[in-house]
């Protein structure tokens, strides 16, 4: 059932992405009316204050937001999984160098270094998802590891093995059905989080500049105090409520179901 | 005592290792990114820049180097506890990092407190009510999980701050009134400087909080010993305190140290909200005026946080639970 909900809300999302460009009313980078105009039938979202139309704007908005964190999130599990069954499969020492790189990359705070990485790189979308996937990888490589160790000491695959079954005939026909679910779950966390941090990096300023996005429309609402009059009602509501609409259908997503574990 | 010392010990060392590493990368992001890090000082432009300027430049940031003594220098004025001088402040960057950390540890500090004690009250106590209430309890906490830390601050801004005579919008203090440092009105002015950032660190907190205690709740509800506590005649209330929650306490400690430590930096985008003059305002300011030195000592501070918090949590983890104080 959630899981169901989920699905309806990112697929609503994945839609009001493509079909931006067709269904905005304007063109959200021209000037189309007055700043700072309240909802009226002719802009039902108001104006901002460089007269752009915000219902234009944060339709457009949905396109940077998903591209960016379904990139990252496809990058991040690569390298993630890569890295676990690295972990789990390879020789003792590069098993041992890779779990290392692990448990280091893994304390480095994320956003902070993205902060920091956003300072150097300069402010590009792909500059932004491959620091995003650089520094996102060590959840997903640590979890797809132990599981990988937890399906290797079963009998089935020592079994496999004797009678000569390769590693890659082990991976794709054992390993792979026992972690697909998981490299699910954690592909659509990676999402989740690229999401909010993408949305973090361009309400603070520092995403790509000419592409507007749910954050940086909170940048520019915030930087011109939208908060102190009613304009924070159609200018900072709709973008924070869309981000958290599609966080809550990518959770609900990849949530497992659990009333069949219910012990009550 | 024997093993406790050499599980301490143990850590000690993955500690260092860890911060060797990380004090490298540390060392390595500015110089390995495309581009002279003097170029930035100058406007990011190679053909209008004068050589002589850059070399003038690249002599005082100790540049022009090989990487392998630039590496010794850091480390050597990384002992002496010289993080450099920024350019932005005009100040030793120890000193400005001195002077973030109180705010930084206040603001985080009340959230983390606030919301540990509202998560774990609302985790267990839907779960403990059963059904209807842990859906209830289930959904608020993930509703408020979705919802970006920086809006909730907006939305709140708008909500208590936006009208004469109401909070604060700005800042941790009134920089016109001189108050007299922990006198009474300072500490009224603090404190109500202190609500709005520290009430969206704390909703923003509280939903995981929420749901690690259901999670380790559910684990310890089949336990048969919860049935011999109830057996005993034990009152609900005590089964749930003293031996469900107890038990379930234990993955609990190593979230919360993990969180507190990522208060020291991951605040950034409240404290940019409400210009809370904390590390994590530092930071984002030194990417805006490319303060180097200052970057670079933000992060180490925060990585060095981050990395404390852990090994403590790790370390209180194994303390507590008698099943491993034996091994390692």
């Amino acid at each position: 059932m959630t899981t169901r909900v989920g699905l309806v809300i990112v697929v609503c999302f994945a839609l009001m992405a493509l079909l931006a460009p067709s269904i905005a009313p304007y063109d959200p980078y021209e000037r189309v009316g007055k700043p700072f105009q309240r909802p009226s039938a002719l802009h039902w979202l108001g104006t901002n204050d460089v007269g752009h139309d915000i219902l234009s704007e944060l339709l457009v908005g949905a396109r940077v937001t998903l591209f960016v964190s379904v990139i990252v999130g496809l990058l991040t599990t690569a390298i993630g999984a890569v890295m676990g069954l690295l972990a789990a499969y390879g020789s003792p020492v590069l098993s041992a160098l890779v779990q290392a790189a692990i448990n280091t990359a893994i304390v480095i705070p994320r956003l902070p270094l993205v902060i920091v990485a956003a300072a150097y790189t300069g402010r590009g979308l792909t500059a932004l998802i491959l620091v995003l996937a650089a520094v996102s990888w060590p959840g997903i490589a640590r979890v797809v590891h132990a599981q990988t160790l937890t399906i290797c000491r079963h009998e089935y695959i020592t079994a496999a093995r004797s009678i000569g079954a390769g590693p890659f005939w082990i991976a794709r026909m054992h390993l792979w059905p026992g972690v697909r679910t998981l490299v699910w779950t954690q592909f659509l966390l990676a999402v989740n989080s690229a999401a909010l941090s993408e949305a973090g990096l361009s309400f603070l300023g520092l995403g790509d500049a000419t592409r507007k996005s749910w954050g940086t429309m909170l940048h520019y609402a915030h930087a011109r105090s939208a908060f102190l009059t009613n304009a924070w009602c159609w200018w900072v509501l709709p973008p924070g409520l869309c981000l958290a609409l599609f966080l809550l259908g990518l959770m609900l997503l990849g949530r497992p179901s659990d009333s069949r574990s219910n012990n009550h | 005592m024997s093993h406790t010392i050499r599980l301490v010990g143990v850590r000690a060392v993955t500690f260092l290792a860890t911060l060797w590493v990380i004090l490298s990368i540390n060392f390595l992001i500015p110089r390995l990114m495309p581009g002279d890090p003097t170029l930035f000082l100058l406007g990011g432009d190679i053909e209008t820049a004068d050589p002589a300027v850059v070399e003038t430049l690249r002599a005082r940031y100790g540049l022009n180097h090989s990487l392998s003594t630039q590496y010794l220098l850091y480390w050597q004025n990384l002992l002496r506890g010289d993080l450099g001088y920024s350019l932005q402040r005009r100040q030793p960057v120890a000193d400005v990092i001195a002077g973030k950390l109180p705010w930084t540890l206040l603001l985080g500090g009340t959230s983390l407190f606030l919301a540990t004690v509202l998560g774990i009250g609302l985790g267990a106590w839907c779960t403990w009510r059963g059904r209807i209430f842990e859906t209830a309890g289930l959904g608020l906490a993930i509703g408020l999980n979705a919802m970006p830390a920086f809006w909730v601050g907006i939305l709140l801004l708008a909500n208590f701050a936006s009208r004469p005579g109401s909070l604060p919008s700005y800042g941790a203090y009134t920089p016109w009134k001189d108050f007299a440092p922990f006198s009474t009105d300072w500490l009224w002015d603090v404190g109500q400087h202190l609500i709005l950032p520290a009430v969206t660190l704390t909703l923003a907190l509280v939903g995981d909080i929420t749901l690690l205690t259901n999670a380790a709740l559910r684990d310890v509800i089949p336990e048969p010993y919860l049935i011999t506590a109830r057996g005993k005649g034990l009152r609900e209330r005590t089964v749930l305190f003293r031996h469900a929650l107890r038990n379930a306490m234990l993955p609990l400690v190593a979230r919360i140290g993990l969180m507190a430590g990522l208060m020291f930096g991951g605040s950034t985008l409240v404290e940019s909200v409400f210009s809370y003059p904390g590390l994590g305002l530092m930071l984002y300011d030194a990417v805006i005026a490319r303060d180097f030195a200052l970057l670079q000592g933000g992060l180490l501070v925060i990585v060095l946080a981050v990395l404390a918090a852990n090994t403590a949590a790790d370390l209180l983890y194994r303390l507590l639970d008698p099943r491993l104080r034996t091994g390692t």
